[in-house]
């Protein structure tokens, strides 16, 4: 996969697969193309070389509708971005009511359901601007999950969070993960990726560097750039 | 927080605030009207006779300027969202329009229509009604420029991580401008748009210049045939803001309306609503007008509960608070 931001090559390559029900982590120095490969598997931005293939269509076809990709796909993102002007239940029925066409009651009822699943089931009623960073991601996660998405992209998660409420957001992928959900988190969080990451992919300057087991990538990596970058994240 | 809460101030006590405020002031104004009406009192018997003749004057400068208002408003909309546009050739157009309108005195602009309308006259219309379209259309073109201003703001105050949040779910461009972004820069343009409401009405008053009949016409034509100025302009000042004064109150009844919870610089100690009366801006946009505008009239939340969910068949709108979990 290719993508250049007007001169700027960003994605200059990168070739990647998951399996259903695994998890992959990728970590890599910011600005290294991380976020942008996460976006261009669920088209928010359209790779300009290369193809995504979700159970073997080609999605990124022109004659796929992006919309169709998005809802198979969820995603977290760092900021949250839950939506301001709604309750933490009305943001994950919106998409549902919205997108799905569901009735009102039949909404709230999974709605509430899955916020049960992220240990908010009090907080529905609240608007995110009342809720902490942690349980916004955590309402963030719900709402992916609302529309039944074959995997779930997470865009560094916890890296907006403070300290105290980055395990609450770690469990509940990590339960995700057992349950047997297909992830790609794009994470720092190096003890979540020794847990959970079936794979794990070293990306720098838009090539993968390494690919393989946690263990492998965090603890013997064969390149100096990898090297460098543990070295930093791991002290 | 070991105990309850303490209580919230009674609203008695502001209102005791207001009373002794408006007290002070008419205290005041009366000393000093009473000090000038003493040696040269007001032509009231003048007053009476050309109050209705100003307060129907009021009535067209009321309505000229609501309806240029609103027409205004549906072109300064489509005007704001193309401006808020990344392509520049959907912008150019809008800027060229905005600048042109807003870089020029309103005056000016009514003059040059009066004139190409008096030396084209299309229609050949009566001058009576020429004129009046003339300071409408006027009018309306200059408050499309601003309110356009305002949208465009507005859109842009939306923050780009909800559009990608409401495209990651798979919402299609309209219906995340219609459920995520609208509902939220509503929030943002109701004050400045009230602001441009009350500039526009009183930028009618230059209408007298084209002989419009409104309020400011119909004053100096007052006087003109001889009646008193001061009585006669005291009224005029009084009838306008009479018009402006309320509107601050409707406005700012929206804007707490529209207020989202655990937004804004201040926490305010407002009773929660209950669930399903609250995010009218979400409501009016996302789940229709009817029940959004009727609870706004009505200001009892839980009026329409029970029929409003027989009617629409969405019960879940209009469940009373459950707090169970």
């Amino acid at each position: 996969m290719h993508k250049w931001f007007g001169p700027l090559h960003v994605l200059r390559g990168v070739s990647l697969e998951v399996q259903k029900g695994d998890v992959l982590v990728i970590l890599g120095p910011s600005g290294s193309g991380k976020s942008t490969l996460l976006r261009c598997i669920n088209l928010l931005v359209r790779p300009d070389k290369g193809d995504v293939f979700l159970e073997g269509v080609r999605v990124t076809a022109p004659e796929v509708r992006p919309e169709w990709v998005r809802e198979q796909v969820g995603m977290v993102f760092q900021q949250f971005n839950l939506f301001s002007h709604l309750t933490a239940l009305e943001n994950v029925t919106l998409g549902l009511r919205k997108v799905r066409g569901m009735d009102d009651e039949t909404a709230d009822e999974k709605g509430k359901a899955l916020l049960q699943r992220v240990g908010l089931a009090r907080k529905m009623d609240a608007y995110p601007a009342e809720v902490s960073g942690g349980q916004q991601q955590r309402v963030a996660i719900a709402r992916a999950l609302a529309m039944d998405p074959k995997a779930v992209l997470f865009d560094e998660p916890t890296s907006a969070l403070d300290p105290e409420y980055i395990k609450e957001v770690l469990d509940v992928m990590t339960g995700l993960a057992r349950e047997g959900m297909t992830m790609i988190v794009v994470t720092h969080e190096i003890g979540f990726a020794r847990n959970v990451a079936k794979r794990v992919l070293f990306i720098d300057e838009g090539v993968v560097l390494e690919e393989g087991t946690a263990d492998e990538v965090l603890l013997s990596p064969k390149h100096e750039r990898t090297k460098a970058f543990m070295g930093k994240i791991l002290t | 927080m070991s105990e309850e809460a303490p209580p919230i101030g009674p609203r008695i006590e502001q209102f005791g605030e207001k009373v002794g405020g408006i007290a002070i002031i008419l205290l005041i104004a009366g000393l000093f009207g009473y000090a000038i009406l003493s040696r040269k009192p007001l032509d009231v018997e003048a007053m009476a006779e050309v109050f209705p003749e100003l307060l129907q004057a009021a009535g067209l400068t009321l309505g000229i300027t609501v309806g240029a208002y609103f027409a205004g408003m549906g072109l300064g909309f489509l005007i704001g969202w193309q401006k808020s546009s990344r392509r520049r050739m959907v912008r150019a157009p809008a800027t060229v329009w905005v600048e042109a309108l807003r870089g020029t005195p309103f005056f000016v602009q009514l003059l040059l229509l009066n004139a190409l309308m008096s030396y084209y006259n299309p229609g050949d219309l009566e001058i009576a009604t020429r004129v009046l379209i003339t300071g409408f259309v006027a009018l309306f073109l200059n408050t499309s420029a601003y309110q356009a201003e305002i949208f465009r703001a507005g859109l842009q105050s939306v923050h780009a991580g909800q559009v990608d949040a409401a495209r990651a779910i798979g919402l299609n461009h309209w219906s995340a401008m219609r459920n995520v972004i609208l509902p939220q820069a509503v929030r943002v343009v109701v004050p400045p748009l009230m602001n441009e409401f009350i500039a526009l009405l009183k930028a009618s008053a230059l209408l007298s210049v084209i002989s419009i009949r409104e309020l400011t016409y119909q004053a100096k034509t007052a006087t003109s045939f001889g009646q008193p100025w001061l009585e006669i302009s005291l009224i005029v000042t009084l009838l306008y803001l009479l018009m402006t004064v309320p509107l601050a109150k409707i406005v700012g009844f929206f804007e707490r309306r529209f207020r989202i919870p655990g937004l804004g610089m201040h926490q305010e100690p407002v009773a929660r609503r209950a669930r399903g009366t609250r995010s009218v801006a979400a409501r009016t946009f996302g789940f229709g007008v009817s029940d959004g505008v009727r609870n706004l009239l009505t200001r009892r939340p839980d009026a329409t509960a029970t029929h409003g969910a027989d009617l629409r068949g969405r019960g879940r709108r209009h469940r009373p608070e459950t707090a169970a979990d």
